[in-house]
């Protein structure tokens, strides 16, 4: 990168910088994942920084695409490394409120519960709000795979008693 | 029932206040600003790189080492002297200072300009109170609107306690250069802490290189003042290996005096266009070894009492 690309990537970073790591959070179960997974991402936009059109989403394709391979890579490790601190440490900055620390946890286990392909669909979908089809090209799946991936991911949350107890007590922020 | 929408709230208020940890973006930009150098090192000493020697100005800092290196002096001499012979290219530097020194000092908080950095139309307006800078692009494609960069130029007042004593000038600008160096060196530690991996060394670059690269990235910001513009072509004159054409063209076609010098050390040649007229900088270029050019075009740069809005939108 030159000078002037540095200096866009450094506006990049903090224009969607917080955004990214939304979503590294929600797709990871700690802390340290979720820098892993968005300083990973980070650093192939960086290197592909010239040729990337669009870096918004070639961040978010690279992203839920690298947390696939990790989710696989490991899957085949024993369970007791899959740490969970639900990001319960909190946010050092202001603006990380008790009742969201508290949502986490049980979110993320509840998300954890689903496989890698369906927890990046929901996030996709619902967070991102991304229609079937851009997310069928994102992940390079037919949107059929889709809508199927989300009514499985679905069906599962609703079967998580966790998320349900959390569900029946939380009132969203409007 | 849990519903889809109750996913979204969940999700959106488990993640409200989360924000990303700032010293990531910002060691992977320092890194890459330093791979760059790295990369063109590897491959400095396969290759014998000669420079052709059009107006050269070259002036011997230190001990006089070639043959014929009088200790001239362009930084204190004038074009009038006679004693001392000033080469074609510190003479137009000179002229470049002479102009720099009689212009207006600009007034109005905000610059406003519009330019075209490598192929995105963008206008950049920088305080010149605070250092913040916005920049907001034309073409589509995100970010069509970058945040504001806080503190990402120096001030006016900042600008104005910079030496215009030529020789403290040079110091400073060689300071400043060593002192941004040891930044990148930290993040990328910091980055780099706990991988086992070690930074690897950066480049040793002559005070020269140093004075050149500075030198040049302060030029082309309105926010300098007359009497600092004018001592940076002071020392550009008294800068070795540096390259004057007075009939350059910048990318416009505009005619230019091009300052220029290459930097084997990371094998990079950056340029500056200024207008013969003005000695405003019309264009900077940053050309690599392997053939890519980044360019900085400039339409045009005005000041403005107040904040200007997006010129793009609505």
């Amino acid at each position: 990168m030159d000078r002037q690309q540095v200096k866009a990537f450094e506006a990049f970073v903090g224009v969607a910088g917080d955004a990214l790591f939304r979503i590294a959070t929600l797709l990871t179960n700690n802390r340290a994942a979720a820098e892993d997974l968005y300083q990973d991402t980070l650093q192939r936009i960086a290197s592909r920084w010239s040729r990337v059109d669009n870096p918004m989403a070639f961040s978010r394709k690279v992203m839920h695409n690298l947390a696939i391979d990790e989710h696989r890579r490991t899957a085949r490790r024993p369970r007791q490394e899959h740490l969970h601190d639900g990001h319960d440490r909190g946010d050092v900055k202001a603006g990380d409120s008790q009742e969201a620390v508290e949502l986490r946890a049980p979110l993320l286990r509840a998300l954890d519960t689903l496989s890698a392909q369906q927890r990046t669909v929901v996030v996709l979908r619902y967070f991102e709000d991304r229609s079937e089809a851009d997310v069928a090209a994102l992940l390079d799946i037919s949107p059929g795979t889709v809508k199927t991936t989300a009514s499985r991911a679905m069906a599962r949350l609703r079967s998580h008693p966790e998320l349900v107890q959390l569900f029946c007590h939380h009132t969203p922020t409007i | 029932m849990l519903l889809e929408e109750d996913v979204r709230d969940l999700m959106n208020d488990a993640t409200s206040g989360v924000t990303a940890p700032s010293h990531v973006g910002t060691a992977i930009a320092s890194e890459h600003r330093r791979r760059r150098t790295r990369r063109t090192l590897t491959s400095l000493a396969l290759t014998g790189v000669t420079v052709g020697a059009v107006a050269v100005a070259a002036y011997p800092h230190g001990a006089g080492t070639g043959p014929g290196s009088a200790q001239l002096d362009p930084v204190t001499a004038s074009p009038s002297t006679g004693a001392i012979s000033l080469t074609a290219a510190q003479r137009t530097l000179i002229g470049l200072s002479q102009i720099a020194a009689r212009t207006e000092p600009a007034t109005g908080r905000y610059v406003v300009m519009s330019e075209l950095q490598d192929q995105a139309q963008r206008t950049s307006v920088i305080d010149a109170i605070t250092g913040d800078v916005w920049t907001y692009q034309k073409d589509p494609g995100i970010p069509s609107e970058l945040p504001v960069a806080r503190h990402d130029s120096l001030t006016e007042a900042q600008f104005a306690a910079i030496p215009t004593d030529a020789r403290q000038l040079r110091t400073y600008l060689i300071a400043q250069f060593d002192r941004d160096q040891q930044l990148a060196g930290a993040a990328e530690s910091q980055q780099l802490a706990g991988t086992g991996k070690t930074p690897a060394p950066p480049l040793v670059f002559t005070a020269d290189d140093k004075v050149f690269e500075q030198a040049t990235d302060m030029l082309w910001n309105p926010v300098v003042g007359p009497q600092l513009r004018s001592a940076l072509f002071k020392v550009l004159a008294a800068t070795s290996d540096v390259q004057v054409d007075r009939a350059a063209k910048d990318a416009k076609g505009r005619p230019a005096i091009k300052v220029s010098r290459y930097n084997p050390r990371n094998k990079v040649t950056d340029a500056t266009f200024e207008n013969p007229k003005t000695s405003e900088v019309l264009q900077t270029t940053f050309s690599y070894a392997d053939g890519t050019v980044g360019s900085d075009l400039y339409f045009s740069t005005s000041r403005s009492v107040s904040l200007p809005a997006n010129p793009y939108t609505g």
